[in-house]
């Protein structure tokens, strides 16, 4: 198991700060992580209020701790660390500046989703002219689990046990559910639960 | 006459005749907007009586009333109704917070006179002319209401700016008459083909063109158009925005009186393209985007199935059609348009774009050509251009006959056994500002293979915008990389970054968002830009290419600025060439106007013949310049597919016309040699 961590400002990546709602959403989040950890020589966070880990197992993983939620992605790539240059890549397609830009152009797109079946064609075409392995790349993204899970301290709209303060949410769109916790839990035990090399969490059957 | 300058609304008056003449060849000689109306332009509600009197409008100069009739009560009536007209379409949108009420802008704004035998014109000129710097600036917003031609008033400050930047940013925007002409009076001909330079506003023509045809009547049918989805989702976008800053109280009838699409469209969806939309109301075979079926196929093959309709059966498809960025689409989709719609088809298109094609002698007699250019400085106008045609190169790519030059906005100056010199025309968006000692372009010699140092030679001339115009906003700068090759991205990855974290700026990549932020740092690149303007621009550009489509690119995004373009050129470019350029331009910002060496016998067909040999106006994609170059260096069948996707690998999908043909051909040699294990 291998861990990549590092800190940056909301600016850097604000899609963080906002909920993640869809596929899009799931998509430009990991495309401008993989642009921060490639350049991440250059970062110096002058108020950090977000770390990003990566963590690379069986199953990877990227981590978004701030201050009053961490949630979690699956990481459907590979990472190389190459005299401490991190390079990613999907099935040996290095996911450098150009690809990773190339894929938010057609996830960015109003394309993307829309009743027009020309436009999304369209899109992927003009993105991906001459690269052979960019349809299977988009559709790896369109199609692949992204597992998402969060861990949220929602004082502003906590109601009882239905809608408790501490909680971890499953999901992201409309099939999302929440879990409860009795108490916060830390990043570790967090990332804990997630871990499937370690023993597996219960839920009380009261 | 300056076709481009003077613009009359009113009928023939014998008796207007002589101070019209003096009007026409005010705003000839000395270039300068000048409008004879009866009323507020675009604004049909308002109709008045009195017939004996005309509005003349000049900026930096009163609104004048003059009355040709005898002195009577009617024409008091009559000024006054216009002014409470115009009072209350200043508060419609919203310029009173800015301009005050009617009591408080009359005083200065408004001139009445009779016009008789004592009427002197310049006297009228002078006792209309205006001096305070607040009243010149609210009886232009006046003028601007008066013609339409509405400004932004969110962008105009009750306090005069101080600064040149914000002075530009805030200076009222008005129509010249050949825009007011193309928004207000109706077509002589069913085509209507508006060409000009980029910058001179042919899509917000399209939008005013598509509001007036609107509210014309209640049940036409409008369709607006272009080839590309992502502008025609901006555009669709762009529609309902437009109506409500021009308050138009009507509602958008989506897909029943309007339609906002690209050209082509889905089967499934007849209301998702022009195409479709034809095919479905006429009942013609659909044809999709397959091999062997592109968009030129598609619209022969309807056009020709639509001949052979029976029109009284299915009438007309539509009223009238608006079609954008018009050099994309081939001749037979506007023929197609025209059979399917009643009245007009307006067809709006980029003159430049038609000067690389070998036959453009037919192309520059549109119905209304626009030659000036509004957003750039004419300085850097000039350059581009120079640039885009190689005008200061040994070898220079393009030249332009005496009526094209014309068609470009240019006066020759001089001509020469010596000599050929070029000029333009100043532009209104700069009149009062005096910054011509400042240059309108600079150049600066950069290493392009260095991505680090690079964004961080960028990241320093964006800190010296900032120092130097202290209300400089992100926004402000555009940093455009001309090709779309595969090394531009780290750059704009780490600029990004390094934008965040030093100057706390939000960055848009806007070849990854497609839309324009107004609160970010825009980083693009050549493909992402069209429409668009900054105050300043970084252009960077690696080594230079003889393509036209380069060279046009090139030409596009230098232009992009209206005060200053900062053009980083890649020091692998010869150091002539490089001189050559540089000189070129020292010209330019010290004299204001083009010096050239004349044309030399047979360099027309050099051209001509360079333009043959390979530099083909409809840019080959990599892969076909691939396939031609395994062709003449005969690789054989078996090896083609493995060496096409090495040598594709090597140069990236990017841009095949910003890399030289020869290294491809380098790249088809090495990776045949490596496949025979050589």
């Amino acid at each position: 198991m291998k861990r990549y961590t590092i800190k940056v400002d909301r600016i850097h990546l604000p899609q963080a700060f906002r909920p993640v709602r869809t596929k899009k959403d799931v998509v430009d989040l990991l495309m401008n992580t993989i642009k921060l950890f490639t350049q991440r020589e250059i970062l110096v966070p002058r108020e950090p209020a977000l770390e990003i880990v990566l963590y690379i197992d069986k199953c990877s993983r990227l981590f978004y701790h701030m201050k009053s939620k961490y949630f979690s992605i699956n990481f459907p790539f590979e990472v190389k660390d190459i005299k401490g240059e991190l390079h990613f890549s999907s099935n040996g397609y290095q996911l450098d500046s150009f690809l990773t830009s190339r894929l938010l152009e057609v996830f960015l797109s109003p394309n993307f989703g829309s009743e027009c079946e020309t436009g999304f064609i369209d899109s992927v075409w003009r993105a991906g002219r001459g690269m052979e392995y960019f349809w299977p790349l988009v559709q790896k993204l369109m199609t692949f689990e992204d597992a998402y899970i969060r861990f949220d301290i929602d004082e502003k709209r906590a109601n009882g046990r239905l809608h408790p303060t501490n909680h971890i949410d499953l999901f992201y769109a409309k099939s999302s559910f929440k879990v409860g916790l009795s108490n916060r839990i830390s990043t570790d035990s967090f990332r804990d639960l997630l871990d499937q090399n370690t023993d597996c969490h219960y839920l009380d059957s009261e | 006459m300056n076709k481009n300058s003077f613009f009359d609304q009113t009928t023939f008056d014998d008796r207007t005749n002589n101070i019209k003449q003096s009007l026409n060849e005010l705003s000839t000689s000395e270039g300068k907007h000048v409008y004879v109306i009866d009323g507020p332009l675009g604004e049909n509600r308002y109709e008045y009586d009195y017939k004996d009197a005309i509005i003349v409008l000049i900026p930096n100069h009163k609104i004048s009333f003059l009355n040709f009739g005898p002195q009577c009560e009617e024409f008091e009536l009559y000024v006054d109704d216009v002014l409470d007209d115009l009072g209350s379409i200043s508060d419609k949108y919203r310029y009173r917070q800015i301009i005050g009420r009617q009591r408080q802008w009359k005083n200065y704004a408004i001139y009445e006179a009779n016009v008789d035998e004592d009427f002197l014109f310049e006297q009228f000129l002078e006792d209309t002319c205006l001096v305070d710097a607040r009243e010149k600036r609210n009886t232009e917003l006046l003028i601007s209401l008066l013609t339409g031609s509405i400004n932004d008033v969110n962008r105009v400050q009750s306090e005069i700016p101080d600064n040149v930047l914000d002075k530009i940013k805030q200076k009222i925007v008005l129509f010249d008459a050949d825009q007011t002409r193309f928004i207000y009076q109706k077509a002589s001909s069913k085509k209507v083909r508006i060409q000009g330079l980029s910058g001179t506003g042919k899509t917000e023509l399209l939008l005013h063109k598509l509001k007036e045809l609107y509210l014309d009547s209640d049940d036409t049918k409008i369709f607006f158009t272009c080839h590309n989805h992502v502008l025609a989702e901006s555009l669709r976008q762009r529609i309902p925005s437009f109506f409500n800053f021009m308050r138009v109280d009507a509602q958008i009838e989506w897909q029943k009186r309007l339609w906002c699409s690209n050209a082509w469209g889905s089967r499934s969806t007849p209301s998702s393209g022009l195409y479709s939309y034809i095919c479905d109301h006429y009942e013609l075979t659909f044809r999709p985007y397959s091999d062997g079926m592109d968009f030129k196929r598609a619209c022969k093959l309807a056009l020709e199935e639509l001949k052979l309709v029976n029109f009284d059966e299915y009438g007309y498809a539509l009223d009238f059609t608006l079609i954008d960025e018009s050099q994309d689409f081939s001749e037979d989709f506007f023929e197609l348009c025209s059979l399917a719609t009643r009245t007009n088809v307006y067809i709006a298109g980029d003159i430049f774009q038609d000067i690389f094609d070998t036959n453009l002698d037919g192309a520059v007699n549109p119905e209304f050509l626009l030659n000036k250019c509004y957003r750039t400085d004419p300085r850097t106008l000039m350059f581009a251009h120079a640039v885009g045609m190689g005008l200061f190169e040994s070898q220079r790519l393009e030249w332009l006959k005496e009526d094209l030059w014309a068609a470009c906005g240019y006066k020759i100056l001089e001509d020469t056994d010596q000599i050929f010199s070029l000029s333009r025309e100043p532009i209104r968006r700069f009149d009062d500002l005096d910054f011509s000692r400042e240059p309108s372009v600079e150049i600066s010699t950069v290493d392009t293979s260095n991505y680090q140092e690079l964004a961080e030679k960028i990241l320093q001339q964006i800190k010296q915008i900032k120092s130097e115009n202290p209300t400089v906003i992100a926004s402000d700068i555009g940093v455009i990389f001309v090709s779309t090759a595969k090394q531009s991205y780290p750059i704009a990855d780490r600029l990004g970054i390094l934008v965040q974290q030093e100057l706390g700026w939000d960055v848009n990549k806007a070849y990854e968002s497609k839309v324009k932020n107004e609160q970010a740092l825009f980083i693009s690149n050549k493909n992402n830009v069209k429409g668009l303007e900054f105050p300043f621009v970084i252009c960077v550009t690696n080594q230079f290419s003889n393509s036209m489509s380069y060279r046009n690119s090139l030409y596009m995004v230098l232009t992009r600025s209206f005060m200053k373009t900062y053009f980083f050129l890649s020091d692998a470019n010869e150091p002539l060439l490089v001189n050559q350029i540089s000189e070129g331009l020292e010209h330019i910002n010290k004299y204001g106007f083009m010096k050239l060496k004349p044309l030399r016998p047979g360099e027309i067909d050099a051209m001509k013949r360079n333009k043959e040999i390979g530099f083909s106006k409809h840019a080959l994609s990599l892969e076909e310049v691939v396939y031609q170059l395994m062709d003449e260096e005969a690789i054989p069948e078996l090896w083609r597919p493995n060496v096409s996707k090495a040598v594709i690998a090597i140069h990236s999908a990017g841009d095949s016309d910003s890399f030289v043909r020869e290294e491809i051909r380098s790249s088809v040699i090495f990776v045949m040699s490596k496949q025979q294990g050589l």
